[in-house]
């Protein structure tokens, strides 16, 4: 199980060992389901099996520790790094003791996992254990029902940092170890540490993962802030097309409509050669799940050209075709898909489709 | 007989309670609370900062 080894070795942390020497100095309050907790104030990305908060009495939110990348849950888990955290925390502490640090946050308004009604109606009323990756799953259900799903945001949480080029020295929590892309033509260096974004200040990768996060994703720019040899330098990262694209393969129970084929966008010389808009989703297929065949779904192939969906060829937001169908479409839904296959034009009827592991029946 | 055993008794007594309190607290497990609320009240009382962790276990 993801987060198990981390987490036993901070759970059973003695207080003679650094480690227990530090947690020993703050209240520790270990939570393993979600019943009663505010999770508009405790908002982090509910794909992670394992979070952390240093907060004051007060709730006030001193900063977070966690978050993960498409490969694995654990990647910026390390105790070096927690233990970097955990003086921060009690440092903020202090100097919120002081009078010296303010919660500058909003505090938004409280919401319980049983305000979700679908929630309240599947898991509560049932007695089940409210989980993390429940309260995720049924957010992103409530969300479609009630027409309030931003798919583009919602079902593409947590960008990599990677994708801009952002290579952390994990043991020393935002100290940069190597860079490139997007980050590294504005200017950032292997060194550096990452001190804001947006304006936000952040002490580890979870508040730099929640804030990034929280950025438009149709902005084309974002501020970051690192520090230099005890100065502060301020940088303008242009993010590249599509920045915000993570992998949903470790949320395929949440995120909905389940395509079945990936592919790779046709190259602007391609697209002219097609008579195809430059800016479209004309894309050739590179992959294909099986399940499509067991599930009933489609007959598309690799190499297959995806042309068109439902007559639509352009979408702003993407160049792939199933990103668009993302981005677009519905779970259990038939679309009109023009394919070219060996030269030929063809049409073809394509469905999408729905997980039913923990989805409610509405 | 009685009287020496006594004495001994005492003496190791003497020195039991002559041992450093820290002693007994080294390399001691933390105390996790469960409670959300718990752990509040428990931050107001004492003046420390909380570490609260969702472990999330399915």
């Amino acid at each position: 199980m993801a987060c198990r080894r981390f987490d036993s070795q901070v759970v059973q942390s003695k207080t003679d060992t650094p480690l227990g020497e530090l947690i020993n100095q703050y209240v520790p309050v270990r939570i393993t389901q979600m019943d009663g907790i505010d999770v508009a104030l405790y908002d982090h990305d509910k794909h992670n099996a394992l979070y952390y908060y240093a907060i004051n009495a007060d709730e006030e939110i001193y900063l977070r520790y966690g978050g993960r990348d498409e490969d694995s849950p654990e990647t910026y888990l390390d105790l070096d790094s927690l233990q970097k955290a955990l003086r921060q925390g009690l440092e903020l502490h202090a100097s919120r003791e002081r009078g010296e640090w303010k919660d500058t946050r909003v505090r938004p308004t409280p919401r319980l996992p049983k305000d979700n009604p679908v929630l309240f109606e599947e898991v509560t009323e049932r007695k089940r254990c409210v989980e993390c990756h429940l309260i995720a799953d049924y957010d992103m259900q409530f969300k479609r029902e009630f027409g309030t799903l931003d798919a583009i945001r919602d079902l593409f949480q947590s960008p990599d940092i990677q994708t801009i080029g952002i290579h952390l020295d994990i043991p020393h929590g935002l100290v940069v170890e190597s860079v490139d892309g997007a980050v590294k033509d504005a200017g950032m260096l292997p060194g550096d540490d990452i001190v804001s974004v947006e304006g936000n200040r952040v002490h580890t990768f979870g508040d730099l993962q929640y804030y990034y996060d929280k950025v438009d994703r149709r902005a084309k720019t974002v501020r970051i802030e690192v520090s230099r040899n005890g100065v502060t330098v301020p940088l303008t990262v242009t993010l590249p097309d599509e920045w915000w694209f993570t992998d949903l393969y470790f949320r395929y129970w949440t995120v909905e409509p389940v395509v079945y084929f990936w592919t790779e966008p046709l190259s602007d010389a391609e697209k002219q050669e097609l008579e195809l808009p430059i800016e479209g989703f004309a894309s050739r297929i590179v992959e294909v799940d099986p399940a499509a065949q067991v599930y009933n779904l489609h007959s598309l192939k690799v190499d297959d050209i995806i042309i068109s969906i439902d007559g639509e060829y352009i979408d702003p937001d993407t160049r792939y075709a199933e990103r668009h169908v993302q981005l677009r479409k519905e779970a259990d839904m038939g679309m009109d898909f023009v394919i070219l296959r060996d030269g030929e034009r063809k049409e073809m009827r394509v469905f999408t489709h729905m997980q039913n592991f923990r989805k409610a029946e509405r | 007989m009685k009287l020496r055993i006594l004495a001994i008794a005492a003496v190791l007594a003497a020195a039991c309670a002559a041992l450093p309190a820290k002693a007994h607290a080294q390399g001691d497990s933390i105390h996790w609370i469960s409670s959300y609320h718990e752990g509040l009240e428990q931050a107001k009382v004492s003046g420390k900062p909380i570490l609260l962790t969702f472990r999330c276990v399915p």
